[in-house]
Order: structure tokens, then C-alpha cells, then sequence
């Protein structure tokens, strides 16, 4: 039996090797501490391979001379105020090791007596790997939570800008970086950069461009070299030494920029600043570059969906305008589709499109013509059109031709080219007034000439009787001052032969007043005839009775003539007859014609033979008065001459009676007619409208 | 009516003077003037049956005097005595061919005269 103290003894030692053990063998690293000095009075193993330091640096030494603690309790005053506390704890203090190395630890200090000695027992358990399986799901957690909300702003954005500072915000709020902009190259050698969005940009001074641009320098080299570029340590890189101070007010400890890539072309950069330095890992990386891609597609996209947008928009209103085009054009249009045979020969063509002046030249429906072909349309209508169509479908060359369409019986003038293989479009005009005027040009040339010489002609007939009538009004003028001149004499004359013969009883004075009388008519004739002849105008239509005037006219010549003459009246069917002519200028005709006569049947020898017979016929619209005479006739070549003014073959006349009655007749609508055997007397016949017509 | 007053009015003297011998010949009672003037004053001191006046004459026409003779003695009967050509359309254009009683065209033979005065004077 063991005494009360032995056993003590042996309770004691069994501790402490139980101790001992554990100390030596457990996985947490165990510090034992003089809790007055701070110095280390033990250290196991464990603690030993997780620092990297020999137990025999550690023994002895203060806690704070060891670097690895510095954070934990770096001075006394943090050590008595363990002191005072008797436990401390932290999870967030990382150690380093001798290797440089960062643990991250948790980290429990207890204060307790050995012996009546004030000892601390720090705890130190590695919890790296736990740390970095929370890190890492909190980085997926965010990642993943960044990448549908930039997912997100990518399917909303309808802007570009707004998209642009929705991902900066996304690389602000979701990632946690300190500030994130954007800019874009500004022009083709990439030299400048535009910012177009940011945020996290507080202090006004570096939103304004001159600010930006200073911080820029490593963006514009990203750019250039179209790499990701990034500083783990901003104050430490030689090429921000220019941004140093505002980097620093800023709070900025590392940067990354990286390249906004399209076709392998960089476009623009994202430039995103953190606070902490080294904050950019290999997983960060990969979430950053996804999400900067994505940026780049989505803003691709959206330029693409806006240019798309114009394009449908230009498009829209290219077509509004050549739709109004097509319809309101007064040329024809045509789309074809060629048909070819088996050897590829061109043989028909479909009608894809038409517009409304294709109807209007055609006459052809749109209904009846679209998607039907040329041959079933016009099945009997020149091949030529084919030919033409099929040359230019073949060949891609344009042509311009002119061409007849036998089925439409139009000449149509066009212009075609090809729009795509197999298609030929054609504008088209209707020139068959053109071609129409063409041919009956050239059909009629020479009868045009013969026409235009006829006219001609004519003009200068034309000419000749103005030329005539300016003559025969100067004759006028002349002939009224002469007649009236001459009748006053003429009328003395006469009065004075008058006078004579109431004085002289002499038959042989008597004989010569006679003829005085007789030379004085045929005065008065001859002035008569010049008046009539060169001052016929319109006639003085008048109701009057033409057998009347005839009556006179042949009692007139009884009078005048020789005895043996015979005068034969037959114009009775005139009697009651009123008809609507100018009476001076009946008066005229008929005592012209009749004198004529007189003179045909006594210029001849058998003069007892003399006969003079005037008749007439009424038709219901004129009539008919015929002088015949058995005189001597009018010799052939002198037929067409007698209504010649002045062509006379009496030894005296002025040549002018049958001018004038001809005149007189055709003013009057009638027409007079000549006929004459020479030596068998002649007979003229009048025809007279009732109704007085001016030619 | 072989008494009746006649005025002659024509500035040729010869004529005028012929004419008036044979109207007085066959008993009628003639004035004669070859002065239109004159013929004017004649027309305001006398009464005449008939008026025989040439148309073309100096200062006046025929047709003046024989406005003049209407308006003294409507009843006076007026021929005018003239060789101008178409003298009928010249009284038409006038608008006097209604006041005329005939047209005596120079040269007229005595019957184509003596004629006429018996027609008007009937």
C-alpha cells in the first residue's frame, strides 16, 4: 500500500506524461506562454511544422519579436490586454510563415495558473482550406449571381450606354470592386481611348476626361496589344508611377484592364480597380473575362440589333419610295423570269411583277398576266421579245430596243437588264404613234413632195390672182372715174342727137341720129363690161322675176337688131318664177349673151338665115336657160380661151363680155357651158340656183 | 300732167340745158340750174311736182338736194340722174333708196326719159 503521497506522486505523473502526449500529438498547433514576459515556454510539434520555424527559434523568444504574430497580438498592449481578458480569439488574422506563406487560423488564447504561475495556452488550428471552400462559394455564389444579372441587362438593354454602366454597376455591386469604366477606342490606330461608362467614380476630378485620360495609360496599351494587362499592386507598377497620387486618394490598390474583343479586334477596354491589392486570382480572372466577353458580345449585339433596326427602317422606306416609284411611273415595268429549254436555250419567260403603266401600255390585266408566261399570254406574238429577253439573261449586258408586238399591235421602245441570274426586268414606253408616223413618212415621202409641190403650186396660182386682182382693182378705180367721166358726154350726146332730131325733118339727118344712137350704146356697153368686169364683188341678191329681166334683155336687142333676124322665145316655163339674184348683174349676163349671139348670126353671109332661140327648163333646186345661135361658131383653139379677160376675136369688144358673165354665173352658185361647132353656131347654156348661193 | 313743175339739177350745162329744152318741148314746166347752190335756192322759193338730180356734183350731192326738196315738199317726186357705176348700191348704203322715185343712168335714151316722168306723173 502505497501512501497518500506516493499515489500523489504517481497521479501527478501519469498527467502529466497524459498531458505530454496530447500536447505532442495533437493536430492544433498549442503555444505555451509566460503570461507575465510573453515569452514562449513551449511549443509542439505541430505548431512547428505549420510555421516552418525550429522549436529552438521559438523557445525563449518574445511573442511579438516573431513575425508570424505580429498581426495577432502585435504589441505588449494587445498582449496585457489578454493579460486582462484571460481569452482572446480570432478567425481573421491570417499567419505567415517562414516561406512567406499566409495561413489562415483560428486563433484561441486562455490564461490560466501552473504552479501559481500565470501561463497563457494559445490554441492555433489551421483553417485555410476552410476558408478558401467558403471563399470559393461565396466567389461562385457572386459569380453566378453577376453572370444573370449581366445576362439579364444584356436581354434588357435597348441602349448602349445604359447597358454599359449596368455591367460596370454589375463589376461594382456584385463583385465588389472598388470602380469599373469602359471606354472605346476612339479612332482606327486605337491611340486614344473615350470613356463611354463608369461607376464607382466619386471625386469629381477623375470623372473629367483629362483625369480619365492620365489613368489611362495602361488601357491604351491594351488596346494596342489587345491582351489582358493587369497590376496586382497598383503603387508598385512603374507605369502607374503618373497615376500614383490620385490612385492613391482614390484607394485604388490593383487594377486589371481588359480588351473588349470583336473578330479578334479589341474595340474597347474594361478597366476595374479594387481596393485590396492582389485582387485579381486566376478564378477572379476567369469570372471577370467571362463577364467582359459577355460585355463585348452584348454590345455587338446591340449595335448589331440598332444597325438592324436602320437597315429594316432604310429598308422599309426604300421600299415605300420605289413601291410610289413603281406604280406612279409612266413607264411600263416588267420583272421576268426566263425559261429556258433542255440545251439551256432561252424559250419563254414568266411574268413575275408588273406595274400599273404596264397595264395601261399592255391593256393587259395584272390578274390575267402575273405568273403566266409570255407564250400563253400572247401565244401568236413575235418571237423577237423572247430573244431579246433570253440575250439579255444569258449575257448580263443591258440592252435597249425597239420591237413590235403582233398580238398587242403596238411598237414599244425598251430598256432591259438583268436583276439576278434567270431574271430580267424591262422598262417600256408605247412608241407606236411614233412608228405609225414614221412609216406613213416614209410611205408618203414622195407623195408628201408631190403635195408639197401641188401646194406650192397652188401658192403661186394663188399669187398670180392676187397679183391679178390688185390689177383689176386698179382697173376698177380707173374704169368708175372713166365711166362716169365718159357718160356724162355719152348722155349730152345722146339729149343733143335728141334735140336734132325734134328739129330736123330730114330722113337721111334722121338715119345718122341713129346710128349716133347706136355708137353711144355700144359705148355704154363697152364701159359696162370693163365696170363689171373689174368690180364684180358680192352680188345684191334680190326676189326677182327672171323671166322679166330675159323679156327686156331680148326686146332690147329686137330693137338693135336687123329684121331678118329671127328670136325665137321659149322661155315661158319662167313666167311667175321668183328667184333670189342680183338684177344688175342678170341684166348684164343676159344682154351680153344675147348681143353675142346677135353678132354670131350677122358677121355670115346667108344672113336671112339668122336665128336666135333662147329656152329654158325649171328644175325643182334651178333652172336652165340655153341661147342658141346658128351662127358661125367659134373656132377650136379659141374655145377654151373665150372666158379669158380681153381675148376678143371681133374686130372690136373689149374681150371681156363672156369673162363677166362667167364670172356673174359662178358668183351665183350657177355655172355657164360653151358649145360650138364652127360653122354650125354655138349654144350656151346657164344653169341658175333658185335659192341664191354664194359660191 | 303736161303742165307739171319740174326741177333739172346737174352741173353738167350742156346736158341740163338739152334736157330742160326737151322737157319744156313737151310742155312741162321746167326750172333748170347747173349751180347746186342755186338749185337749193329754187327748191326754197318753188313748189315742184318733180325733181330730176344728178348725184355727183361740187359741194353737194344729189342726195342732199334731195333731202332738202323732201323736206320742202315731201310730194316732190326725186329721180336721180346719174352716170356713176352701181349708183343703186350707193343709195342703198345711203339708206335713201325709199325717197327715190327712179334712177335715170346717163346715157338714157329720150323714151327711157319721157317714160318715166309720165309713169311718176300718172
Amino acid at each position: 500500500m502505497k501512501n497518500k503521497e506516493e499515489q500523489a506522486g504517481e497521479a501527478l505523473r501519469d498527467s502529466e506524461i497524459r498531458y505530454r502526449r496530447l500536447f505532442e500529438s495533437a493536430k492544433d498547433g498549442i503555444l505555451i506562454l509566460d503570461a507575465e514576459t510573453g515569452m514562449i515556454n513551449d511549443v509542439n510539434p505541430f505548431l512547428v511544422e505549420m510555421l516552418g520555424y525550429s522549436r529552438e527559434e521559438l523557445l525563449g523568444k518574445r511573442i511579438w519579436e516573431l513575425g508570424s504574430f505580429k498581426d495577432v497580438i502585435a504589441s505588449q498592449d494587445n498582449f496585457m490586454e489578454l493579460q486582462r481578458e484571460k481569452y482572446i480569439r480570432y478567425e481573421d488574422l491570417p499567419l505567415e510563415t517562414t516561406d512567406g506563406h499566409r495561413i489562415d487560423v483560428e486563433f484561441v488564447s486562455n490564461v490560466y495558473f501552473v504552479e501559481r504561475k500565470k501561463v497563457i495556452q494559445c490554441n492555433i488550428r489551421n483553417i485555410t482550406e476552410r476558408k478558401q471552400r467558403e471563399d470559393e462559394l461565396y466567389r461562385l455564389n457572386r459569380a453566378l449571381k453577376a453572370s444573370s444579372r449581366s445576362n439579364q441587362a444584356m436581354m434588357r438593354a435597348t441602349d448602349e450606354t445604359e447597358y454599359m454602366n449596368e455591367a460596370c454597376k454589375i463589376i461594382v455591386e456584385d463583385c465588389g470592386y472598388k470602380m469599373a469604366w469602359i471606354g472605346f477606342a476612339e479612332s482606327d490606330d486605337n491611340n486614344f481611348l473615350c470613356p463611354a461608362a463608369s461607376v464607382g467614380i466619386e471625386d469629381a476630378d477623375l470623372a473629367t476626361s483629362g483625369n480619365i485620360e492620365n489613368a489611362q495609360d495602361l488601357s491604351d496599351n491594351v488596346i494596342f496589344v489587345e491582351e489582358t494587362a493587369f497590376c496586382k499592386a497598383m503603387l508598385a507598377a512603374p507605369q502607374f508611377k503618373r497615376v500614383q497620387e490620385q490612385a492613391l486618394k482614390q484607394g485604388y490598390a490593383s487594377s486589371i484592364v481588359m480588351p473588349l474583343m470583336d473578330r479578334g479586334r479589341a474595340f474597347g477596354v474594361m478597366s476595374i480597380y479594387s481596393e485590396v491589392p492582389n485582387s485579381f486570382p486566376g478564378n477572379e480572372m476567369g469570372l471577370i473575362s467571362e463577364l467582359v466577353g459577355d460585355l463585348a458580345y452584348g454590345i455587338m449585339e446591340l449595335r448589331l440589333r440598332k444597325l438592324h433596326a436602320k437597315i429594316q427602317d432604310a429598308l422599309e422606306n426604300s421600299e415605300k419610295r420605289y413601291r410610289a416609284l413603281f406604280d406612279s411611273m409612266t413607264e411600263g415595268f416588267a420583272l421576268h423570269e426566263i425559261i429556258c429549254d433542255d440545251n439551256g436555250i432561252p424559250c419563254d419567260y414568266r411574268f413575275i411583277e408588273i406595274n400599273q403603266a404596264f397595264e395601261k401600255l399592255t391593256g393587259l390585266k395584272r390578274n390575267d398576266v402575273l405568273y403566266q408566261t409570255h407564250n400563253e399570254i400572247l401565244p401568236g406574238d413575235n418571237p423577237a421579245w423572247v430573244e431579246f429577253y433570253g440575250k439579255v439573261a444569258l449575257s448580263g449586258e443591258p440592252i435597249e430596243f425597239e420591237s413590235y408586238s403582233s398580238d398587242l399591235k403596238k411598237y414599244y421602245q425598251v430598256f432591259a437588264y438583268r436583276t439576278m441570274p434567270h431574271q430580267v426586268a424591262a422598262l417600256f414606253m408605247d412608241i407606236s404613234e411614233r412608228k405609225k408616223a414614221e412609216e406613213i413618212l416614209m410611205r408618203d415621202k414622195e407623195t408628201l413632195e408631190s403635195i408639197v409641190k401641188e401646194r406650192a403650186e397652188a401658192l403661186l396660182d394663188i399669187q398670180a390672182k392676187l397679183e391679178r386682182a390688185k390689177r383689176l382693182s386698179d382697173i376698177g378705180t380707173l374704169a368708175a372715174t372713166v365711166a362716169h367721166e365718159l357718160r356724162n358726154p355719152l348722155a349730152a350726146i345722146t339729149i343733143s342727137a335728141v334735140i336734132i332730131r325734134r328739129k330736123a325733118k330730114d330722113e337721111a339727118v334722121r338715119e345718122q341720129l341713129k346710128n349716133i344712137d347706136k355708137m353711144v350704146d355700144e359705148s355704154d356697153q363697152i364701159i359696162n363690161n370693163l365696170l363689171f368686169y373689174s368690180r364684180l364683188g358680192t352680188p345684191h341678191h334680190k326676189n326677182i322675176v327672171i323671166y322679166d329681166i330675159i323679156d327686156e334683155c331680148v326686146e332690147n336687142l329686137r330693137r338693135q337688131i336687123k329684121k331678118n333676124v329671127r328670136l325665137k322665145r321659149n322661155f315661158d316655163y319662167l313666167k311667175g318664177l321668183i328667184m333670189s339674184a342680183d338684177p344688175i348683174q342678170m341684166k348684164e349676163v343676159f344682154h351680153n349673151l344675147l348681143h353675142n349671139a346677135a353678132d354670131a348670126v350677122s358677121g355670115g353671109d346667108g344672113e336671112d338665115d339668122g336665128e336666135i332661140e333662147i329656152s329654158a327648163d325649171s328644175y325643182p333646186e334651178f333652172i336652165k336657160i340655153r341661147i342658141k345661135d346658128n351662127g358661125q361658131g367659134i373656132d377650136i383653139q379659141h374655145q377654151e380661151k373665150v372666158f379669158d379677160p380681153f381675148f376678143t376675136t371681133k374686130a372690136k369688144g373689149t374681150g371681156l363680155g363672156l369673162t363677166v358673165c362667167n364670172q356673174i354665173v359662178n358668183i351665183h352658185g350657177g355655172s355657164i357651158d360653151i358649145e360650138s361647132e364652127p360653122g354650125n353656131g354655138t349654144t350656151v347654156t346657164i344653169v341658175l340656183p333658185k335659192k341664191g348661193k354664194l359660191r | 300732167m303736161k303742165n307739171a313743175r319740174i326741177i333739172l339739177i346737174d352741173d353738167d350745162e350742156t346736158l341740163c340745158e338739152g334736157v330742160a329744152f326737151i322737157l319744156r318741148d313737151e310742155g312741162y314746166s321746167v326750172m333748170n340750174t347747173s349751180s347746186p347752190v342755186e338749185g337749193i335756192e329754187l327748191i326754197g322759193k318753188n313748189i315742184f311736182d318733180i325733181a330730176l338730180i344728178d348725184y355727183k356734183m361740187p359741194h353737194l350731192t344729189g342726195i342732199e338736194i334731195m333731202k332738202e326738196i323732201k323736206d320742202k315738199n315731201p310730194a316732190t317726186k326725186v329721180f336721180i340722174v346719174s352716170g356713176k357705176p352701181f349708183i343703186e348700191n350707193v343709195l342703198e348704203e345711203e339708206n335713201v333708196s325709199h325717197l327715190v322715185e327712179g334712177i335715170i343712168k346717163k346715157p338714157f335714151k329720150e323714151e327711157t326719159l319721157l317714160n318715166a316722168l309720165k309713169g311718176a306723173l300718172a
